[in-house]
């Protein structure tokens, strides 16, 4: 009693003390004691009151608790969302940004559903999706802007407001400009649904160093396509409409730009159609094991297994000879005799697929042309040789006829949101040149889209082939999702080769580490954005991405900050953001969405409302090739006498045919490009101007002058080859595989608990025989030593840079320390190890961590700042038995992030990382 | 019917100025007015007492605010203090709903409008103004009883919760300034849970 009392006193000399402090200082912001009402609204207080509140509070907090499995009985419970408003938004958990709904209530978030509305998903939403909600209101989001107080990479920071934020990064930007050097302010971009406010900001800047993560994605892909059709990248499978689909490697039940969307057609297809799936995958993807034959050929053969087809197809009489020689650049003759040494029995010794199932497979595809169709991403284009994969895979539906067709191999000539919808007057483009941005070894990066070459800009920058002033990062996990970890960070952390670096971010994450500001941003539930992808209906639609809640915090979007730094740096770079409210600027942008006759809303009101709006009015884009030029279109044209391409003022705009003027493909051909020449002369950087002309495109450029010297050889016909590396594998060496789980994207989401609860780690599998030849048990540890391409040493030797070299001269890359799973679904010469794992940052959940780091991993540690019940029920605390294979426990944490195994290995042709190919030795440890 | 906790007036006043400071402290980090006016004159040695800082002490703020962003703000290992994280693992949950609604009824706005509603330094500020209009609400109406129930109400629902995270604030404070903070705060709320209960 004495000691309170004791306490008493000294509490009330140190409130009298505070008191007085605080009233002689009158802080703003600081409490006030101003009076309170007289007299309380008891009516409200008793409704207050009535609401029971949970009591009790745990020892540590943890991650979106669930309250325990005895409450489950009672779930859902439904009266929790009466009341609540349903606002339509637009995922960002990945690439195929579905339509969704939110149920708000009070403020609150509550629950996240697809939106029906949405033609691509439909209203489904996967896993991802629903874990928006731990993305929403995870504790350890970034709230606050944040001032580096150590040095950088050291984790010390001090909070600040966002005008002192603000004033620094324009006193820097404005100091760029002053330089005469604007292309050394880089934004450097992860996923970004926001094109026209980044292109907004640094056109106005006067910057065109924009760097993406295209090509350490799907630049093969693209280009690929790119090469047969110029007017898209992307091909869109009418898979729903299909009899037959050929999947070389994609894994679109779990992943894929278009996940959902896509997935659940190709589902369609296969129940209402009768659709056969079978796939070609070097590892038992949840895709492969659901489709109706899997096959696991040789890394990086997809490409060897087309061609056989083809030749089969030929072979058996069953190719469309009429759209080969009325559409395509090389008659059927020509392309029999081009693949008529890539027989079934050829691609069976380097794929290791039986070449009666090649045969076999290749006849019950044609038979079912026109609706059959082949779909391919990453696992068959991120190869060294990937281009020429797909260039192959691509060409299969060419044979067969089934280009443009219902139920083939169709595609869109807008991208993402429909092309009706005009953003408020943008500044001119910038015009300046950086090697970061447009490497010139690389000559289909950026001839007809901006494709870059991410995975170079660490090494160019470590090599002093550009340097930057202000490096501002968004939505980016270079250190985590780019090939060589250390050489990333190792670029980060200096200040010669970057001078200011400014990172937007949700999270703390392992690119933030390395920044000098960091920005609080806004999540996706929080801003504004018209978005769309990619149709699988084959017509343009639109969607709404609004802020379904406050942002917490002070988190704010760049569509909101953007205007208040153009400001600061003032020079005409205001001029740009005079259209009003963000609000106003997508009223404006979406003023041409019609109105919906029921409801007499059109515009943003219109989505607003529901959400997206798809164009019905338009049939689907089948066979765009083939439509009729109207006469109209015929005014003022001329015909080439050999070629019959119809040009107006020197562009072509389509083609004369037997059947009278069609507006072909739209390319330099007006034909579906099986040869291209174009490649081959670009690639030797002639001039293209007369090609680029008749293809009618705007897009498309010259390489500049300063790719000169930089001449690579593309064949201008599909063919395919096999990097010398990979036959002569010694004993110990397997080519490493990657791939993304389906609660997963690359670097974004193993912060989000519900999903990490699923999957939160990525033991290497390997194949029982691999296992059996190596003495290897299931659960046993391997050392992985991995190695820079032997062909890309020869071919790109500007990539050289310092590293431990073998005794057989590779130079090597890294090492890692991993356990194994042993099971049948990996190529017995591969192994594999997802991505999304081996975060060092990116708050507790990611790190999962109970102990501090090991040296190795990480300077810094991990004190237990968190406890959680459903963490301490499951398994996946790492491993803590400092390196001791003895003591080692089966569960395996965090996991590791497999691209610190990656090499630098852009694709020579197109710059698309090689994720696929690399070479590795495995050693027993333990 | 009245709850009869009679404290002074001057214990009343004294009680207002801690919530208050604490509040102030916990909202934002110490600026260089504010600490000077800590160190100056008789404050000084009150301060010190209490641990702030000792007697004729220099303190660098940056030091301070970088403590401050260790401890509750992050990016890394920081101890959240908002009363959503420590009971329900996820920010803005309903004890922030239940802030709102005490911010409606008594018609205060937040303290910091950009700090989520149920930050510790708002539920102090809260909890300051009951506290304060207990002593200004006419004895003998009907208010007095409000103002007493409620105070008990949201001292049991907003302002019990922090003891775990007062304990580790302690633990992982830089400087002997938030450690101090921590201990005051802790303290001042026991004496306060006892008023209350």
């Amino acid at each position: 009693m004495r000691t309170q009392t004791s306490s008493r006193r000294r509490f009330l000399k140190l409130g009298l003390a505070g008191s007085a402090a605080l009233a002689a200082v009158r802080l703003d912001g600081a409490a006030d004691g101003a009076p309170l009402p007289q007299g309380i609204d008891l009516q409200k207080w008793k409704k207050l009151k009535a609401d029971p509140y949970a009591q009790g509070s745990v020892a540590m907090p943890g991650v979106c608790q669930l309250p325990g499995p005895l409450a489950k009985r009672n779930w859902p419970d439904r009266s929790k969302y009466e009341g609540a408003e349903k606002v339509p938004g637009m995922c960002q958990l990945c690439s195929t940004v579905c339509g969704i709904v939110g149920y708000v209530k009070e403020d609150r978030l509550l629950k996240i559903e697809g939106n029906p509305n949405d033609p691509n998903s439909r209203g489904h939403l996967c896993a991802r999706g629903h874990a928006g909600l731990n993305h929403q209101y995870h504790p350890e989001r970034l709230l606050y802007p944040l001032r580096r107080v150590g040095k950088r990479g050291e984790g010390k920071w001090k909070r600040i407001s966002w005008d002192e934020a603000l004033d620094e990064i324009a006193e820097s930007l404005k100091q760029v400009r002053q330089s005469g050097h604007p292309e050394e302010f880089a934004f450097h971009q992860g996923r970004q649904r926001s094109k026209d406010a980044i292109k907004r900001f640094l056109d106005a800047f006067g910057t065109s160093t924009q760097l993406s993560h295209r090509s350490l994605c799907s630049g093969n892909r693209r280009a690929a396509n790119l090469t047969m059709l110029w007017e898209s990248d992307w091909d869109l499978n009418d898979v729903e409409h299909s009899k037959y689909i050929l999947n070389f490697g994609s894994n679109a039940f779990e992943a894929h730009q278009g996940h959902v969307s896509f997935a659940t057609r190709i589902q369609n297809g296969r129940f209402n159609n009768g659709a056969k799936l079978v796939t070609f995958d070097v590892r038992l993807s949840n895709t492969a094991g659901s489709s109706d034959e899997w096959f696991a050929p040789f890394p990086g053969t997809d490409g060897a297994i087309a061609l056989a087809m083809g030749q089969a197809i030929f072979a058996a009489g069953l190719e469309d000879r009429d759209f080969l020689n009325e559409w395509t650049t090389v008659s059927a003759d020509e392309l029999k005799s081009h693949l008529q040494t890539y027989t079934p029995e050829w691609a069976e010794k380097v794929s290791g697929v039986p070449a009666a199932d090649i045969r076999r497979i290749a006849l019950e595809f044609a038979r079912a042309a026109p609706a059959c169709t082949t779909m391919c991403n990453r696992g068959s284009s991120a190869h060294l040789n990937g281009f020429y994969n797909d260039r192959a895979i691509q060409l299969l539906n060419a044979i067969v006829g089934s280009v443009g067709k219902k139920g083939g191999w169709c595609w869109s000539p807008w991208g993402g949101v429909d092309p009706n919808m005009k953003t408020p007057p943008m500044p001119p483009s910038a015009k300046t040149w950086s090697v970061l941005e447009d490497p010139p070894e690389y000559p289909l990066a950026n001839v007809w889209r901006r494709m870059r070459v991410g995975e170079i800009v660490y090494l160019y920058l470590l090599q002093d082939r550009a340097k930057l002033q202000v490096y501002m990062t968004y939505n980016l996990d270079s250190p985590l999702t780019w090939p060589e970890e250390s050489l990333t960070r190792d670029v980060l952390t200096d200040e010669e080769k970057i001078g200011l670096h400014v990172c937007i971010n949700c999270f703390y994450n392992e690119t933030a580490h390395f920044a000098d500001i960091v920005l609080p941003w806004t999540t996706y539930l929080e801003r504004w954005d018209l978005d769309a992808r990619g149709s699988y209906n084959l017509r343009p639609y639109v969607g709404l991405r609004t802020p379904m809640v406050k942002p917490l915090g002070e988190a704010r979007d760049i569509r909101d900050f953007f205007p208040e730094l153009a400001e600061k740096i003032g020079g005409g770079m205001e001029q740009w953001y005079a259209y009003g409210s963000t609000e106003d600027y997508l009223r404006e942008w979406a003023k041409n969405v019609p109105v919906n006759p029921q409801t007499g809303k059109s515009g943003l009101d219109r989505l607003l409302e529901e959400g997206v709006w798809e164009d019905t009015s338009r049939s689907p884009f089948y066979e765009p090739y083939n439509v009729g030029l109207e006469p109209s279109e015929m005014a003022d044209v001329s015909v080439d006498p050999q070629t019959q391409i119809i040009s107006r003022r020197g562009r072509g705009i389509g083609i004369m045919t037997s059947s009278g003027p069609k507006r072909g493909f739209a390319t330099p051909s007006r034909k579906l490009e099986i040869r291209s020449l174009f490649v081959e002369r670009i690639g030797n950087n002639e001039d293209c101007a007369a090609e680029i002309a008749r293809a009618g495109s705007k897009k498309t450029k010259n390489r500049p002058a300063v790719h000169a010297g930089h001449n690579v050889k593309i064949d201008s016909m599909p063919i395919w080859f096999q990097l010398e590396e990979h036959q002569k594998l010694a004993e110990d060496e397997l080519i490493m595989t990657s791939f993304k789980w389906n609660v997963h994207n690359h670097g974004r989401t193993m912060n989000l608990k519900w999903l990490a609860e699923i999957v939160h780690s990525n033991p290497a599998w390997l194949n029982p025989q691999t296992a059996r030849r190596l003495g290897l048990q299931d659960g046993d540890w391997i050392e992985i030593t991995s190695y820079q391409s032997e062909y890309l040493a020869q071919q790109s030797p500007h990539l050289a840079h310092q590293g431990t070299v073998s005794p057989e001269g590779r130079r090597e890359v890294a090492r890692m320390r991993v356990p194994i799973v042993i099971m049948e679904g990996i190529h017995p010469q591969a192994i594999a190890m997802s991505n999304s794992c081996g975060h060092t940052q990116y708050t507790n959940v990611a790190r999962a961590e109970k102990q501090p780091s090991s040296a190795e991993i990480l300077s810094g540690s991990d004190p237990q700042a968190y406890q959680d019940a459903d963490w301490e029920r499951n398994m996946w605390w790492e491993d803590t038995t400092g390196d001791d294979p003895l003591t080692w426990q089966r569960n395996t944490g965090r996991g590791w992030n497999q691209n610190r195994l990656m090499p630098i290995s852009p694709d020579p042709v197109t710059g698309q990382q090689a994720y696929h190919d690399t070479v590795v030795s495995i050693t027993r440890i333990g | 019917m009245s709850l009869n906790l009679e404290p002074t007036d001057l214990e009343q006043r004294a009680a207002v100025g801690m919530y208050q400071l604490l509040a102030t402290l916990w909202c934002s980090e110490v600026n260089e007015v504010l600490l000077s006016e800590l160190q100056s004159g008789t404050h000084e040695a009150t301060f010190a007492e209490h641990q702030f800082f000792s007697a004729g002490e220099a303190i660098d703020v940056s030091i301070l605010a970088a403590d401050y962003c260790q401890l509750f703000v992050g990016p890394r290992n920081h101890l959240p203090p908002y009363q959503s994280v420590w009971e329900e693992g996820q920010l803005a949950g309903r004890a922030a709903a239940s802030m709102r609604g005490y911010c409606e009824l008594l018609e205060r706005p937040l303290l910091r409008r950009e700090i989520e509603a149920d930050h510790l330094g708002h539920q102090l500020a809260m909890m300051g103004n009951i506290t304060a209009g207990m002593m200004t609400a006419c004895r003998t109406d009907d208010s007095v009883v409000a103002y007493e129930e409620m105070g008990r109400e949201f001292f049991t629902t907003h302002l019990r919760w922090p003891a775990s995270l007062l304990a580790r604030v302690e633990g992982q404070a830089q400087t002997q300034f938030y450690r101090a903070l921590s201990r005051c705060t802790s303290g001042f709320l026991e004496i306060q849970a006892a008023f209350w209960r």
